[in-house]
């Protein structure tokens, strides 16, 4: 059943077909709640808001745009005000931790260690860069997301998602280069 | 010193980025999700019973804040009618500089040897008649021009004697002059 039939069937009060979409959708709306977010448990708050609120207006959806599309500006919209609380504030740091998930190949333990120190010391740039460049570079690199849908979250033109993910990168290879990062030869 | 990559510093920078959104969704979420579709805030079983103590809990508020900025009436030691004084205004509050009024620019508050504080705000109605205690009868003040023709007498002052005084010859007299005269 495609997306359209089933939400056809949740604005007609069909909470399983509702139930289908979120199973659907929900790693993709978590992802950009992490992506603005850092926090797991805010984007776990953000991502159930966002849920509920795009069933509480299904009515308003017109079919213009896809319903995924849809979805993740609604899961956009409410990461950002979340993003913009006071508390948010004070309480979201940048989980460091993370950078454990970078995959680790090479030929031996010296070699995973190098790439686990590069891969911290680029997580770290990445959480230095500017909101805006830091959230195109990580929808980006998420691979959830095309560039037009992520235009469509942030609410620019895909030209500009593609020079603000092109500048993170430059911003990120200039900070590890001043770290004596450099690509071999 | 460069640090050569084998995996490349681009790779990298693609590798953690992807990791820091590289979390699945909690199993929670699914369902906390369909909770709450299920179950519209607003309908619920506990939705009318938070509502209502959110209520009550405002009006006790509000009651609070009335009784504490209520009009204090004043009785008179008469046993008149309460009359209640006219506002507490920040013009009144304001600070007295003793020895006049401050020159222009400095500072007029003067630090107050003990912190009074501010009673209730106590308000004039304008519909409140003051009745007097009693009949005041007030006599008028004329007030007439000084004529013309009035003589000004003035007492005469007594002078003092005359007082001599003799001039007093002062001549400069050097150390050396002292020490002479010292040990004649």
């Amino acid at each position: 059943m495609t997306d359209d039939e089933l939400v056809r069937l949740a604005r007609a009060g069909d909470v399983g077909a509702f139930d289908q979409l979120v199973v659907r959708h929900q790693a993709a709306v978590f992802r950009a709640a992490l992506a603005a977010l850092r926090d797991r448990s805010e984007a776990e708050e953000a991502a159930q808001d966002a849920l509920v609120r795009a069933w509480q207006r299904l009515g308003s959806f017109r079919g213009d745009a896809a319903f995924r599309t849809w979805l993740l500006s609604i899961a956009w919209n409410r990461a950002m005000s979340r993003r913009r609380s006071l508390a948010m504030w004070f309480s979201r740091r940048a989980p460091l931790a993370d950078a454990d998930g970078v995959r680790e190949d090479g030929d031996g333990p010296l070699d995973a260690l190098r790439h686990r120190d590069l891969a911290r010391h680029a997580t770290v740039a990445i959480d230095a860069l500017s909101p805006k460049l830091r959230d195109a570079l990580l929808l980006a690199q998420s691979g959830e997301y095309g560039y037009a849908e992520v235009a469509a979250m942030l609410k620019v033109p895909v030209g500009t998602v593609k020079w603000r993910v092109s500048e993170a990168r430059r911003q990120v290879r200039q900070r590890l280069a001043a770290l004596g990062f450099v690509d071999g030869d | 010193m460069a640090i050569d990559r084998s995996a490349g510093v681009d790779a990298a920078i693609d590798d953690a980025a992807r990791a820091m959104t590289a979390t699945p969704p909690p199993e929670a979420l699914r369902r906390a999700v369909l909770e709450r579709v299920e179950t519209p805030a607003g309908h619920g079983s506990w939705a009318w019973p938070r509502q209502g103590a959110a209520v009550a809990a405002a009006v006790l508020v509000m009651a609070g804040v009335q009784w504490m900025f209520r009009p204090a009436p004043v009785v008179p030691a008469s046993g008149g009618p309460a009359v209640t004084p006219p506002a507490i205004t920040a013009a009144s509050r304001d600070p007295v500089v003793p020895g006049g009024a401050s020159p222009s620019g400095m500072a007029r508050a003067v630090t107050p040897a003990t912190v009074v504080r501010r009673g209730p705000v106590v308000r004039q109605r304008a519909s409140a008649r003051v009745v007097p205690a009693s009949t005041i009868d007030v006599t008028p003040v004329e007030i007439v021009p000084l004529g013309t023709e009035a003589a000004v007498v003035v007492e005469p002052v007594p002078v003092p004697a005359a007082i001599d005084i003799t001039p007093i010859a002062v001549s400069p007299l050097s150390i050396g002059v002292a020490r002479d005269a010292l040990e004649e």
